[in-house]
């Protein structure tokens, strides 16, 4: 399918360009996936998704027009592309918009593809599945797992009229599971989850029992008192805070509209020097295999990069892609993120990068008097104020050096740049939480709302 | 052409159901929709595309096999079913939980959605024109204004859905959605600001007043916001205004009442039908039969025919919302509540138009009630932890209640509590209903829905805030 896949899309683009438009670029995507889901231990509802298509961004006096196809018939193609033509042409002119990318070489990236998860079939998904749920009947006070399952593979074509022809394919898998406890009439939550594009970096019973271990440990919340206490944030809340506080913020778009708190702070120091953080779109772990959000080029063919963010504690460099970065004449960062053929381009972290300096969850937990772990929250920061205030959906009370308790219902608040500040310790025990890789990190003043 | 399709498929269906399928269902779709984003005066994007494809879904003996296809031959269209079948006979041999859907009567009827002018025929340069004169007004509306951002989506979706109950339906949806969102600054201080509206109608929902105005008003929110002050952290008496009411309806409570979430353990409703969940004057209604509303569908996505149902009356908790399957497993009828995004997903449990029924109190009575406390307006987002019962919401602005009457502006107000206190904790329920359109996320399907309610005053809330 792979040439018939690059004859389809040059045919679009040699079409486009004889029907008079400035620039035009095409998208190919064909992926497979299966998903598992288990309630209760039992496997209910299975699907396997094939799912490919071609989408076609025309572009006259900067004005940008997109269709897509799910059908390779060239009547459907005819159509899709002079369905775009007349959205570009309809469109107003935008004299910001200066080029579509041009050909570029690629470095090759290494650890993309699993040939054990490409052949994956049902049983072996199903059996990951049960390993996963068994794994974590470990107490009689557990009372429901529910174990999601996803995997699958993804290729992807890019060209464009000015020579880009771009190829690549990777697998993924994740594996998470949702673990409620009870006892008496007290109800608990715990999770946890894997996913990496290599099945043997995987591990269902690691997955079930630490899930399980956590709804059992947050049992029996208290509430805590409101106040201002150090806390420290385990990588699964550094991973969702810092994705928008940071990720979202340094949007090259949301700078240049003005949307973003980080907006004219370039070059500035915004965090202590405790913090350095990078998009590094070309991330290889230890193992040789490559991040989630790692490609050879990214959405509209730019080659994949590694920015620094933040480098002690300075903003080094925003997010771009070619419409951004156009406007301010300089090079694309390799932002443009694109999901599958019926998506346009949008600016996004590759993969987070959270360097560490010494320390880890246990050892920063041993220096506190009285404070707050806090584990997981599902709120994220306004990325126009700063301004942060979230549920601690997760989250313990440190007292003389050890965990206390599990927190009732505390909110805490604080501005992301008072947070970064306050960053005392960067640690070294990282996660990779999707395409994050971050460790623990400790802040001197946390303010917590509690019901007492 | 569809029709023989159509043909094609029901054989299918037979053939699948002597192999020895128990149920078998189906939905074709040939979606159309079109996207136009305006940034800053300028047409950053404009999107049109045909979406087409079949979603197959087979059950058998407690498992379901799912499969789909945006190939439409004849061989495609007989490979995804055998895929579907396949999957469903290996998982009913696997699961534990074994059980039988229960037979339903069928149905044959096409149905259209409400629409006085054709989406399909309004051409994009009209579509283009409106939203163009809408961020032209928020752009307009103040100096302080330094970035516009308005966006016009339409859906016209052909729907077949086959079931083999012998369910033949036909619908044609069509929705439309208009959303303006609006940055201001002024001497270090950038604010936000939302506005959108949408329903199941035609293109002449874009012509009324209110959307025509959608720009002014999404500006008019973000300089209102410039002088607003963070809150101070604590526990507050507060009055939700109705977006406020229907987001904690939908989110907090809603979700509670689906069923598959009741199945899985997730729901602190499980075992409490029949039982009192809240004070005398709370009720909560789900009804997808309001007409133009963006949660309305005649029939669900499993081919069932919608009804308004009581989720609570009088505070007692009655129903819970229902698939073939969550209503098969707790003995009781389907309520037209299984909905799926596209051809692409299965059905699952999820809410319509879920509404606070209004009570008696004016607003004014409200205020003197709280006489100190918040008033919350908007939402920016909101989740909820099921298993637990807590809630979690971002409003877009509240004031201070001082003496009864309304204060100082508060910016980024975040509450938290848990749902069933609040609804035993309420001090008064308003007179008025509004509704505000939105869409609900989960298992990765999005689906419109509309959430509504009166102003609602309540007692004990725990509101973060950053100081």
């Amino acid at each position: 399918m792979e040439n018939n896949y690059l004859d389809y899309a040059e045919k679009c683009l040699d079409f486009a360009q004889k029907e008079g438009i400035d620039h035009a670029e095409v998208h190919i995507t064909n992926a497979r996936t299966i998903t598992v889901e288990i309630e209760k231990n039992s496997i209910k509802t299975a699907k396997f998704l094939y799912d490919h298509g071609i989408g076609i961004r025309c572009v006259k006096n900067g004005s940008i027009g997109f269709s897509f196809s799910t059908s390779f018939e060239w009547d459907k193609l005819q159509t899709m592309v002079l369905t775009a033509l007349k959205l570009c042409k309809t469109g107003i002119p935008d004299p910001d918009f200066k080029d579509l990318p041009h050909a570029t070489s690629y470095s090759p990236v290494r650890g993309m593809l699993d040939k054990a998860i490409t052949t994956i079939d049902i049983d072996t998904a199903m059996d990951l599945c049960l390993r996963t749920a068994n794994s974590a009947q470990i107490d009689k006070r557990i009372s429901s797992i529910n174990v999601d399952f996803l995997c699958g593979d993804n290729e992807r074509y890019l060209l464009n009229t000015n020579g880009i022809k771009a190829t690549t394919k990777g697998t993924a898998i994740k594996i998470s599971a949702e673990i409620a406890a009870k006892e008496d009439s007290d109800v608990s939550s715990g999770f946890e989850f894997q996913s990496s594009r290599y099945l043997k970096e995987i591990n269902p019973e690691v997955i079930g029992l630490a899930a399980a271990e956590m709804a059992l440990k947050s049992l029996h919340t208290r509430d805590i008192e409101t106040g201002t206490y150090p806390a420290i944030f385990h990588p699964f809340a550094v991973s969702s805070l810092l994705a928008t506080a940071l990720g979202s913020a340094v949007n090259a778009e949301a700078i240049q509209y003005k949307q973003s708190y980080l907006t004219d702070r370039i070059n500035t120091e915004i965090a202590s020097d405790q913090l350095n953080v990078i998009d590094n779109g070309l991330y290889i772990n230890k193992k040789g295999i490559a991040g989630l959000g790692t490609s050879k080029f990214d959405g509209e063919g730019v080659p994949h990069q590694r920015t620094p963010l933040v480098a002690a504690g300075i903003l080094k460099n925003h997010l771009h892609d070619s419409y951004t970065s156009g406007k301010e004449n300089r090079k694309s960062t390799g932002n443009a993120s694109r999901s599958s053929y019926r998506s346009i381009p949008s600016i996004s972290l590759t993969n987070m990068e959270v360097l560490g300096n010494s320390g880890n969850l246990d050892s920063f937990i041993s220096e506190i008097q009285k404070g707050i772990l806090v584990y997981d929250t599902g709120d994220q920061p306004n990325i126009t104020t700063g301004d942060f205030s979230g549920l601690i959906s997760l989250g313990y009370k440190i007292e003389n050096g050890a965990i206390a308790y599990p927190l009732k219902n505390a909110m805490m608040g604080i501005n992301m740049l008072d947070f970064f500040k306050q960053i005392y310790h960067v640690g070294t025990d990282f996660r990779t939480v999707f395409n994050v890789i971050t460790p623990s990190v400790c802040v001197t003043d946390l303010k917590i709302a509690g019901s007492d | 052409m569809v029709k023989v399709l159509i043909d094609f498929l029901e054989k299918l269906i037979d053939q699948t159901l002597q192999k020895g399928a128990e149920f078998i269902d189906l939905r074709l779709d040939n979606n159309q929709f079109n996207i136009i984003s305006i940034v800053d005066g300028k047409s950053r994007d404009i999107i049109s595309a045909i979406d087409k494809g079949v979603g197959i879904r087979v059950f058998i003996n407690g498992g379901w096999g799912f499969s789909c296809t945006d190939k439409l031959d004849k061989n495609s269209l007989t490979e995804t079913m055998d895929s579907a079948f396949k999957i469903a006979r290996k998982i009913g041999e696997m699961t534990k939980i074994n059980f039988k859907l229960d037979e339903q009567p069928s149905y044959h009827k096409k149905v259209d959605f409400p629409e006085k002018i054709s989406l399909l025929d309004t051409p994009i340069e009209e579509k283009l024109k409106l939203i163009m004169n809408i961020d032209k007004q928020a752009k307009e509306f103040d100096a302080r204004i330094v970035n516009t951002n308005s966006t016009y989506a339409d859906f016209v979706g052909e729907q077949h859905l086959l079931n083999s109950f012998g369910t033949s339906l036909e619908m044609k949806i069509n929705f439309i959605r208009v959303a303006s969102i609006n940055f201001a600054f002024e001497s270090g201080v950038r604010q936000r600001g939302y506005e959108s509206i949408g329903g199941t109608a035609g293109f002449e929902l874009a012509q009324t007043e209110k959307t025509q105005n959608l720009g002014i008003q999404a500006s008019q929110k973000a300089i209102q916001l410039l002088k607003a002050s963070p809150v101070k952290a604590g526990k507050y008496s507060v009055i939700m205004d109705p977006s406020l009411t229907g987001v904690f309806t939908h989110e907090a409570f809603g979700h509670a009442c689906e069923a598959d979430a009741v199945l899985s353990g997730e729901s602190i409703l499980s075992d409490k039908i029949g039982e009192q969940v809240g004070l005398e004057t709370v009720s909560i209604i789900d009804d997808p039969t309001l007409s133009g509303n963006f949660g309305y569908y005649p029939y669900d996505s499993e081919g069932t025919p919608s009804r308004k149902k009581n989720l609570v009356e009088n505070g007692v908790l009655k129903n819970f919302l229902h698939s073939l399957e969550t209503s098969s497993r707790l003995r009781t009828a389907p309520t037209g509540n299984a909905r799926a995004q596209h051809y692409q997903s299965v059905p699952i449990v999820r809410m319509s138009n879920t509404y606070f029924q209004p009570g008696t109190w004016k607003l004014e009575e409200l205020l003197e009630e709280v006489k100190n406390g918040l008033f919350l307006e908007g939402w920016v987002y909101g989740y909820t932890e099921p298993t637990k019962g807590s809630f979690t919401f971002k409003c877009r602005q509240a004031f201070i209640v001082e003496n009864g009457e309304r204060k100082t502006l508060l910016r980024d107000v975040g509450l938290s509590g848990m749902t069933l206190e609040v609804l035993n904790n309420i001090i008064g329920i308003g007179q008025n209903l509004e509704f505000s359109e939105g869409t609900c996320g989960k298992s990765g399907q999005s689906v419109p829905v509309t959430d509504g309610g009166p102003h609602v005053a309540v007692k004990d809330v725990v509101v973060g805030g950053s100081t």
